[in-house]
């Protein structure tokens, strides 16, 4: 946020209008779609878990000649995915 | 996947950085822009199980049929971290003894399969002494739920996932 004050200020203008004095809850998420769409682009400008998160093979495999056995954990660390 | 070829049973995890940041999704990517999902009203659940991989929002609570379980409960407390944090703050860049802006690298992260910013200065500013008040008054309250380590001994009000819950009885329904 203190990279992009310009975020700052238009969620603070949302906020303010729909809010003004209380405190925001669950129930203003209708009303709050920038603060929502914040949520999102935290998510997507960090996604903590950047190469995704290991899946496990169901069954004995094999790939480019290496042998994966059943319940190998693996991951995708391709930077050329499309 | 470009010269790729990967067996159905091996089922791999997506290289969630680099869909993120493809400007053919998302058009400038490093830019911190909100409104790029302003037309965007899906629930985290809705848009990590649309089919249509264009209309994903982000993948970082995975793909496929072994999806983050506790996407729900991030969607929220995110929701309620950032509208209360900015309700209340005012958050700025720091500034050093000479009185200039120190701003941060936000490509200087932690190393590991989980990654987030390394530590870094801000300002955080009360907007007013009226909200300063209110989340003082809202901390003493809370912290008589709170055992001494921090943990819950009785859920607050309004913690109710009703949302949730809805969305739990309808998939029974089904």
């Amino acid at each position: 946020m203190v990279l992009f004050p310009e975020v700052v200020k238009a969620a603070q203008e949302e906020l303010d209008r729909v809010c003004s004095d209380r405190m925001p809850t669950l129930e203003d998420a209708p009303d709050l779609p920038y603060i929502r769409g914040c949520v999102k682009e935290s998510l997507r400008w960090m996604p903590t878990d950047a190469l995704g998160v290991p899946h496990a093979v169901i069954r004995d495999d094999e790939y480019l000649g290496y042998t994966i056995p059943k319940g190998a954990g693996v991951m995708c660390k391709s930077t050329h995915m499309q | 996947m470009s010269e790729t070829k990967t067996d159905r049973s091996v089922p791999p995890s997506g290289n969630v950085w680099a869909i993120h940041n493809d400007p053919q999704r998302h058009p400038d990517p490093r830019r911190f822009d909100p409104t790029r999902y302003i037309n965007d009203d899906q629930t985290a659940a809705e848009a990590a199980s649309n089919p249509i991989a264009s209309k994903r929002d982000h993948f970082v609570f995975g793909a496929g049929r072994r999806l983050c379980q506790g996407m729900h409960i991030a969607e929220r407390s995110l929701f309620l971290a950032i509208s209360r944090l900015l309700w209340t703050f005012d958050l700025r860049t720091a500034r050093n003894a000479d009185g200039d802006e120190i701003v941060p690298d936000a490509a200087d992260l932690t190393e590991g399969l989980m990654i987030q910013p390394k530590p870094f200065p801000a300002s955080i500013v009360p907007r007013n002494s009226d909200k300063a008040q209110m989340v003082k008054d809202e901390w003493e309250k809370m912290e008589e739920l709170l055992d001494e380590d921090l943990q819950w001994k009785v859920l607050p009000e309004g913690l109710i996932w009703k949302e949730y819950k809805q969305a739990a009885e309808k998939d029974l329904e089904e």
